[in-house]
């Protein structure tokens, strides 16, 4: 131990007394565990199975976001549809039995009625 | 097989490899989690959980490196974790009592006084210091390679060492100073 303490190689007499020190008890019992644990290591979880435990719940939450955007368009649409003017407008037919001054005729009534085939 | 060649095994998904590679360095990885911890069947503990982690992670080892401080950076990262739990759950600093000195052969009594010395005054070292000084000295890794486990800079880890061994001359100095 007559080594400077900032020495660049180890000392090896105090690092023997450290090892002799840190002996620990029983090292046969600790490997013969440590095995034992060894023997039986789980299944190793891959990179996929990590990333598929936390894609999971985000493809199931942007499955849900799209089915209520299409709920949504779905219903804007119907709502549109149901105030458009150019879809409540009457067709051809009617108009021509709009147009008409006088209480329409058979010609009239005939001409609708294949108008609005 | 190479240690390389167990660890690409170990890669592959090979149990057996992977058990090779840590009982290989399960003993001295046991004295560095008993570094940090001052208590050995926290350092078994710890060994257990950081062989487990290990195995989690081992896909992410590369093979063309070493394993040994591979495998003792989680060992350390264990001991922390271990450490910050045992911190939390007790008030009080753990410091264990040196074992009674009983009667002993001549021969034998002058180690066993020697040894209770060291560990007494590795007791005292902040644990980074004591971790240093142990890997450094006891198990002769390099600087570089304490750095690594440790996660510190290579000029931090020779602080640790110098103060770590004026401590422990220090503390043997009092031995010679007062014999038995």
């Amino acid at each position: 131990m007559e080594q400077m303490p900032f020495g660049n190689e180890p000392d090896r007499e105090l690092g023997s007394l450290i090892r002799d020190a840190n002996q620990g008890p029983d090292p046969d019992r600790f490997l013969a565990r440590l095995n034992g644990t060894l023997g039986t290591l789980p299944a190793r979880a891959s990179q996929w199975d990590v990333l598929a435990t936390w894609a999971r719940p985000s493809v199931v939450a942007a499955a849900a976001a799209a089915a209520f955007l299409l709920g949504v368009a779905l219903w804007q649409s119907w709502q549109r549809g149901a105030t458009d003017p150019a879809l409540v407008a009457p067709s051809v037919s009617v108009a021509i039995l709009d147009a008409a001054a006088t209480p329409p005729g058979e010609t009239q009534i005939l001409y609708a009625v294949l108008e609005g085939r | 097989m190479t240690e390389s060649g167990w660890a690409e095994a170990a890669r592959t998904g090979d149990a057996d490899a992977y058990g090779r590679l840590v009982m290989a360095y399960a003993v001295v990885a046991r004295r560095v989690a008993y570094s940090f911890l001052r208590n050995w069947d926290e350092a078994e503990d710890v060994i257990q959980d950081a062989s487990l982690a290990g195995w989690q992670a081992i896909e992410r080892f590369d093979p063309a490196r070493s394993f040994r401080p591979w495998f003792l950076r989680i060992v350390a990262n264990a001991a922390l974790d271990q450490l910050r739990r045992r911190r939390v759950r007790d008030a009080e600093p753990l410091h264990e009592s040196l074992p009674s000195r009983g009667r002993l052969p001549d021969a034998d009594a002058g180690r066993v006084v020697l040894r209770e010395k060291i560990d007494a005054a590795m007791a005292e070292l902040p644990e980074r210091q004591r971790v240093a000084v142990m890997m450094f000295d006891g198990e002769g890794y390099s600087h570089a390679e304490v750095a690594s486990v440790l996660q510190v800079p290579e000029g931090t880890v020779r602080s640790y060492v110098f103060h770590a061994r004026r401590a422990l001359r220090k503390a043997l100095a009092t031995l010679v100073e007062e014999p038995a």
